[in-house]
């Protein structure tokens, strides 16, 4: 298999840079202490990916658009913006098949941004519901990758 | 064979701009919080340390927390200058729920310049209240979604928009409850800086 190029790395680490303050949110607030689990969760389908052998190259369009979020994201100080940049960034790693367009929206769940809007709700239940939705969209996207005969799909 | 080069090369450029753009430091609101009198004609106050708690969640964001006695009694104030670290700055609904407390009341109240947030929660029998603002230059204002596009266009502007609004927090000390009304004509640094 052909190695990444270094700027498809140098993109990906820096929306991945781009999103650190995930890290002091997941400390330091109590709706978010936790939430890494989803992104441990959401992560599963590249961990698959790698598995099953069906690493592929990684998706130009989705790189340069989470460039394009992170620079956003940095100029705006919003980290939902940036943290929506370091997910297209780890989703231009995966395959393509049209339950990405599931898995990738999913990503809002382990972003601080999910516990604002459901603040309404108390943390433990809605760490579980974000745990719960984490797993069934990763679940569903992995299962479709490591299928024997798995074939990547345009997202239409 | 160009056409890459030049994209290797915008991808170098576009990450030296973002990281630049993430650390430009832009000028806050210390004079405001500088303005803050400690004492005068019919108050007093005494400053307050943040405890490591709050440290860790304000990081560099500039703070001001003091106590302040004044004859429409104690409350202890707490500004929040979030130009260094505009994510110390969070919706205090958000954190009050975010601890443990429950909502049970708010109401729109009068700031010195425009309106506020008057909030009464309850945590394990206790009750509490608090009442906030975001504060710019002769405008009060309520809505966290209304500071965060404040201080992303500040951003992006690189603090050409306007002033930093700096987050105002009073809650009242030893009682349950203190007329904002009164607490604006007699501590008048609230509507001062």
């Amino acid at each position: 298999m052909k190695r990444p190029e270094w700027w498809t790395i140098a993109i990906t680490a820096y929306c991945v840079w781009n999103a650190h303050d995930l890290a002091a949110a997941w400390t330091d607030a109590p709706y978010e202490r936790e939430a890494w689990l989803c992104l441990l969760i959401w992560l599963s389908p590249i961990a698959a990916a790698v598995f099953a052998g069906k690493r592929p190259q990684p998706s130009t369009p989705l790189l340069i658009a989470a460039l394009g979020l992170a620079l956003s994201g940095a100029a705006t100080s919003v980290n939902f913006i940036g943290d929506t940049g370091a997910a297209v960034a780890a989703a231009a790693w995966t395959p393509r098949h049209s339950r990405q367009a599931v898995w990738l929206p999913a990503s809002i769940l382990w972003m601080p941004v999910s516990g604002w809007i459901a603040h309404s709700l108390d943390p433990m239940p809605l760490l579980a519901l974000r745990i719960l939705l984490s797993v069934a969209a990763s679940a569903w996207y992995a299962a479709a990758i490591v299928r024997p005969h798995f074939t990547e799909k345009r997202i239409s | 064979m160009k056409a890459a080069g030049a994209f290797k090369i915008g991808t170098v450029l576009a990450i030296a701009l973002g990281i630049a753009w993430e650390t430009y430091p832009l000028d806050g609101g210390s004079r405001r919080l500088a303005a803050m009198a400690l004492t005068g004609p019919g108050f007093a106050g005494e400053d307050v340390r943040l405890d490591p708690g709050e440290q860790a969640v304000y990081g560099s964001a500039r703070v001001l927390k003091r106590k302040y006695a004044c004859k429409a009694g104690a409350v202890l104030i707490t500004i929040v200058d979030g130009a260094r670290n505009r994510h110390g700055v969070h919706d205090p609904v958000y954190c009050l729920r975010g601890a443990g407390w429950q909502i049970t009341d708010t109401q729109d109240v009068a700031a010195p310049s425009g309106k506020g947030e008057w909030i009464r929660a309850s945590r394990d029998g206790k009750q509490s209240e608090i009442t906030y603002w975001f504060s710019e230059p002769g405008s009060d204002y309520a809505s966290p979604t209304r500071y965060w596009m404040r201080t992303a266009l500040r951003h992006m502007t690189l603090g050409r928009s306007g002033s930093e609004p700096l987050l105002v927090i009073v809650q009242p000390i030893g009682v349950a409850s203190v007329d904002m009304t009164e607490l604006y004509r007699t501590l008048p640094p609230l509507g001062q800086f």
